[in-house]
């Protein structure tokens, strides 16, 4: 009874060392962030698909997905201008400091991924936790685990494509078929132009060992589902992750179920075959 | 360990002795109403009630509460100071004993503990308290939960002729009751038989096994539409409830000083699941409706092993349009029989 539990709610501050716009229209950024007690930072570790809760002392807190690689040095967050802690981060300076408790939730499979082909299918800001497991994957000490690694990313507009110096790389490697479109054309844009689901059911990859790894949003993940099962992908192959509402990240504060799963501790993965026997609630 | 008893006549001056060395919580007649609180002289407890308006889980998870304060300009945070002294709930009924031990098993459960609630509950001992007739809205019988017991009781006292039966379920509790004579054989026979005269009656709810099946066939019924239809979405019943665990965390400053607090939320509030993107995945009241009793009754039990609802009532005594829990129950029963 005298037990003492840690404290799981306070947050360890990092200081932001580097923040890159995105988007052309400034509202979504990238913050790099580095441990300001290095010893916060040999807790913290963890593996692509999960998440954090980012905190702004006087705002609140809210629950990001983290885009960096654990291969990568420091911890990244994508950022899209949403809410009032979002918006607080926005205002936030290099040499800031903001909190971070985590990480959260459970990971990409790794172990199902690997030996297989890889279908990366990403809209939007649903790159952004994508991409912690598309550099995992391409990090040389990971690379040699995954067979063909296909990656087909859309956004609304060609300034909304996020990540753009990823992008150029990923589009340079042999070992990488990138395929990118926009939703509306602008000025100066000579790349491809139509949805997601479309560029998907063009490319028309095989199922056979391969994997299918999507997220975006919600309407762009119901036709990529639809038009994945038709080229004959198994619902246990077809890996996503959901986002709902969410304060506490520890499974207490009852916010963010979907049915009896917790998608802050049972998720933010899922396969399609765990979702279908979810209720539609989401 | 054995049970032992207290005349009616000593129950001030027992208190009183607890509450040199323990903050003593127990039910106290406030503006007419029974509410469990802390009590600074035993004479104040009060137990000619049915149970207490409100339940007894504020005192190991309180409405509001500070997780830190916090300065923005140097990102300071610190904890609160936190009051050592154990508590001793006194007179705490089954339903609601139950009702800590739902939320023991949340707050406990999984990777994370949580320290807040914790640290308060480990550093407590619960008295129980029968009770003697179930009120108006009452079902914890329905549930099997016992008004004559309880197992997460450290001490649970039964009322008879001018004596407490205290039954003696742990060492914590013993400790509490040394000095007093040990029960005799023919005081347990008396409490046995009281406890088989007051035998619960028969629900016309439908058993809990059918009713996961229900809930499981019903998610998409056009019955949750129907229930929902009068509710206002005040979320009283949440607040009321033994077992409701949902919170909101929030930050409150002033100037460069300030907190983050904890407070009780509720699903029955329409904006509990508002994403900040405008999406809201339970924007009817029947979606909500649906959420709060499939929880209590599914999602719960699945998660933690117990369903999470005790049958205390209060939801159904508070509710201001009426909506009464164990109506539900039967309207979905009806509803699913309808169906098949």
């Amino acid at each position: 009874m005298s037990e003492n539990p840690e404290n799981p709610y306070l947050p360890r501050p990092m200081r932001i060392v580097r923040i890159t716009v995105e988007s052309s229209t400034r509202d979504t950024r990238t913050f790099e962030l580095e441990w300001v007690n290095p010893e916060d930072g040999r807790a913290f570790l963890y593996l692509p698909g999960q998440f954090a809760e980012l905190s702004v002392l006087g705002s609140g807190e809210a629950p990001i997905s983290i885009t960096s690689s654990p291969t990568q040095p420091n911890l990244q967050f994508c950022i899209k201008r949403m809410g009032v802690v979002t918006t607080a981060i926005h205002y936030m300076k290099e040499g800031d400091t903001l909190g971070v408790r985590g990480p959260y939730g459970n990971t990409f499979p790794l172990d199902l991924f690997k030996g297989k082909n890889i279908l990366f299918i990403a809209g939007g800001i649903g790159l952004a936790p994508l991409r912690s497991v598309i550099n995992y994957m391409l990090d040389d000490s990971h690379r040699k685990d995954y067979k063909d690694i296909t990656i087909l990313y859309g956004a609304r507009t060609p300034g909304d494509l996020l990540f753009k110096y990823d992008l150029k790389a990923w589009g340079e490697r042999p070992d990488v078929a990138y395929l990118e479109t926009v939703d509306r054309a602008a000025a100066g844009y000579a790349g491809r132009v139509g949805f997601v689901p479309a560029l998907l059911d063009q490319t028309a990859p095989k199922p056979k060992d391969t994997v299918a790894i999507t997220c975006g949003p919600p309407i762009m993940i119901k036709y990529v589902l639809k038009s994945l099962t038709e080229l004959g992908f198994p619902p246990e192959m077809i890996i996503t992750t959901l986002e709902m509402r969410m304060k506490c990240g520890i499974g207490k504060c009852g916010r963010c179920n979907i049915g009896k799963y917790y998608v802050c501790i049972d998720g933010p993965v899922f396969s399609y075959a765990q979702l279908q026997k979810m209720p539609k609630e989401y | 360990m054995k049970d032992k008893i207290l005349l009616k006549e000593n129950l001030v001056s027992f208190g009183n002795s607890l509450i040199e060395q323990y903050r003593l919580i127990a039910p106290v007649k406030s503006n007419g109403f029974s509410l469990y609180k802390p009590v600074g002289n035993a004479s104040e407890i009060c137990l000619d009630y049915l149970r207490p308006l409100k339940s007894a889980k504020e005192i190991f998870f309180p409405q509001n509460e500070t997780l830190f304060f916090f300065n923005k300009k140097t990102q300071k945070i610190a904890e609160p100071a936190y009051d050592k002294k154990p508590t001793i709930l006194f007179g705490a009924v089954a339903c609601d004993l139950a009702g800590i031990a739902a939320q023991d098993r949340l707050f406990s459960a999984g990777a994370y503990l949580d320290s807040y609630y914790l640290k308060r509950r480990r550093n407590s001992i619960l008295i129980g308290m029968a009770c003697p007739e179930p009120g108006e809205m009452c079902f914890c019988g329905f549930f099997g939960i016992d008004r004559f017991a309880s197992d997460i009781a450290d001490l649970f006292f039964t009322p008879f002729s001018d004596k407490y039966y205290i039954k003696v379920n742990t060492e914590a509790g013993a400790r509490l009751v040394e000095s007093l004579p040990d029960a005799a054989a023919a005081d347990a026979k008396t409490v046995e038989r009281l406890r088989c005269e007051n035998a619960e009656p028969k629900w016309d709810i439908p058993p809990l096994d059918e009713l996961a099946r229900m809930l499981a066939e019903g998610f998409e019924a056009d019955v949750w539409d129907e229930i929902a239809q009068k509710c206002i979405g005040c979320a009283a019943c949440t607040f009321v409830c033994p077992t409701c665990h949902c919170f909101d965390i929030t930050d409150e400053a002033k100037g460069e000083i300030g907190r983050r607090v904890r407070t009780w939320d509720g699903c029955m509030f329409p904006k509990f699941t508002l994403h900040a993107s405008g999406h809201n995945p339970r924007t009817k009241g029947g979606q909500r409706m649906r959420q709060r009793i499939l929880h209590k009754f599914s999602y719960f039990k699945d998660n933690q092993g117990v369903v999470s609802c005790t049958g205390c009532g209060r939801c159904a005594e508070i509710c201001p349009v009426n909506v009464d829990i164990r109506e539900v129950l039967k309207q979905l029963g009806e509803a699913c029989e309808r169906k098949s």
